[in-house]
């Protein structure tokens, strides 16, 4: 059982709600079949974030082991369970980030849809879904005005405030903050239109 | 939407992104306090957001990530105390049916683990607790301790002669009557002289910060 690359039988069909109430309840089996189904797309943001595998495992651990932890504080009906285990990700990437002053990557390049499957096995739904919202974000960002993407590489895979990027871009104050909003919200209209959602 | 949501929205999109600084984040947090059209708002575009995580390249994690996350996890923790031993165990057991019932046991067992009792402070004065102490490491129990706000947790403090504190960890309670946590006990224990338990940010804080809930006499 304690072989890593064993998938947990029987969990796939559970959707995450239903593991991480197991998992509150101390089901370990629970908690691995989550990894399976989250863990490499986690660890995929964080590489992105630290530009670095050895601190983006660190910080996955990290986020798991809260889960492990806090599963029980979880409530369904206020949020989804990824929107709260990316955000966890997310923030703790760039804490480290900012700790370790990891140089960050150059800018994103949207690659061409490759062979996602090898990486994540969850069920074949949640395969699907998740391949259908990668490939409709990676649209939407291509889509975007080439500033408002940058501006909002800047602020989600970096964590820099409003000041830091308009610094850095040598803008004024305003129009980064209006070209934030453009972009999240020109991505959530695309999203949304499509009837797509995290 | 009137023309006030309108002008806000950009505001709301830069703190559903961490983009504000403290001050403005404040401000928009206040406002969220007592506007549900905007709470949907900042709602949506967090879930907006995390659509960007799956924007990409999906890396494979080194398969030892999961074999480690297993391993700590199937380590004794929270809930399962027989690493402290079986004169512990028992004074735990002891302690729990202590703190349920108000009928003192008039027998215990007499061990090596150090019993702390702890009273509740200024911020939770209902609530109570002990430290248990074996061999360096501590347990502690506590009875009417509420669930932190969300972004907030427990920490603990042993505090030496000269008001130094060093942190022993810290812990999030369950909606459950008593919980049982453990305890990061410094090395050099003898030197300190109280313990007291603080609601902190996520994650902890350098020093105290936040208001006490429990307090004890260590010596």
């Amino acid at each position: 059982m304690g072989d890593p690359a064993v998938k947990e039988p029987g969990y796939a069909d559970l959707d995450d709600a239903a593991l991480l109430m197991r998992i509150a309840g101390g089901d370990e089996q629970a908690l691995a079949a989550l990894y399976d189904r989250h863990g490499p797309r986690a660890f995929s943001l964080a590489l992105r974030i630290l530009g670095d595998p050895e601190t983006a495992e660190e910080v996955v651990l990290d986020v798991f082991w809260s889960i492990w932890q806090h599963a029980g504080t979880f409530m369904p009906e206020r949020s989804r369970f990824t929107t709260w285990l990316y955000a966890m990700v997310r923030n703790r990437a760039i804490d480290a980030l900012r700790r370790r002053r990891v140089r960050p990557p150059r800018a994103y390049e949207i690659e061409p849809e490759s062979a996602e499957a090898a990486a994540a096995d969850p069920t074949v739904e949640a395969l699907a879904e998740a391949e259908e919202l990668s490939r409709a974000i990676r649209e939407a960002m291509a889509a975007l005005p080439e500033a408002q993407r940058q501006v909002l590489e800047l602020a989600y895979f970096r964590g820099w405030s409003h000041r830091e990027i308009a610094e850095y871009l040598g803008e004024p104050l305003g129009t980064v903050k209006s070209r934030l909003h453009l972009a999240l919200r020109k991505l959530h209209d695309w999203l949304a239109e499509r009837g797509l959602f995290p | 939407m009137n023309a006030q949501h309108e002008v806000f929205e950009e505001e709301l999109a830069a703190y559903a992104l961490g983009t504000l600084p403290p001050e403005e984040a404040a401000a928009v947090v206040a406002h969220l306090a007592g506007c549900p059209v905007c709470r949907e708002t900042v709602a949506r575009y967090r879930e907006t957001a995390t659509a960007l995580a799956y924007a990409v390249p999906l890396r494979p994690p080194p398969p030892r990530l999961k074999a480690r996350l297993m391993a700590r996890v199937r380590r004794p923790q929270r809930g399962n105390w027989q690493w402290l031993g079986m004169g512990a165990a028992l004074v735990v057991a002891t302690l729990l049916l202590t703190l349920a019932a108000p009928v003192i046991f008039a027998t215990r067992p007499s061990v090596a683990p150090r019993v702390i009792p702890l009273q509740g402070a200024e911020a939770a004065p209902d609530a109570e607790g002990y430290l248990i102490l074996e061999d360096g490491q501590g347990l502690l129990v506590t009875k009417g301790l509420a669930v932190p706000p969300e972004g907030q947790v427990y920490q603990v403090w042993f505090v030496d002669p000269a008001e130094r504190r060093v942190s022993g960890g810290t812990f999030r309670t369950l909606p459950r009557p008593y919980g049982v946590y453990t305890v990061t006990v410094p090395s050099n224990f003898p030197l300190y002289v109280r313990i007291g338990v603080t609601i902190e940010p996520e994650g902890g804080s350098p020093r105290p910060t936040g208001p006490q809930v429990l307090r004890g006499v260590l010596r």
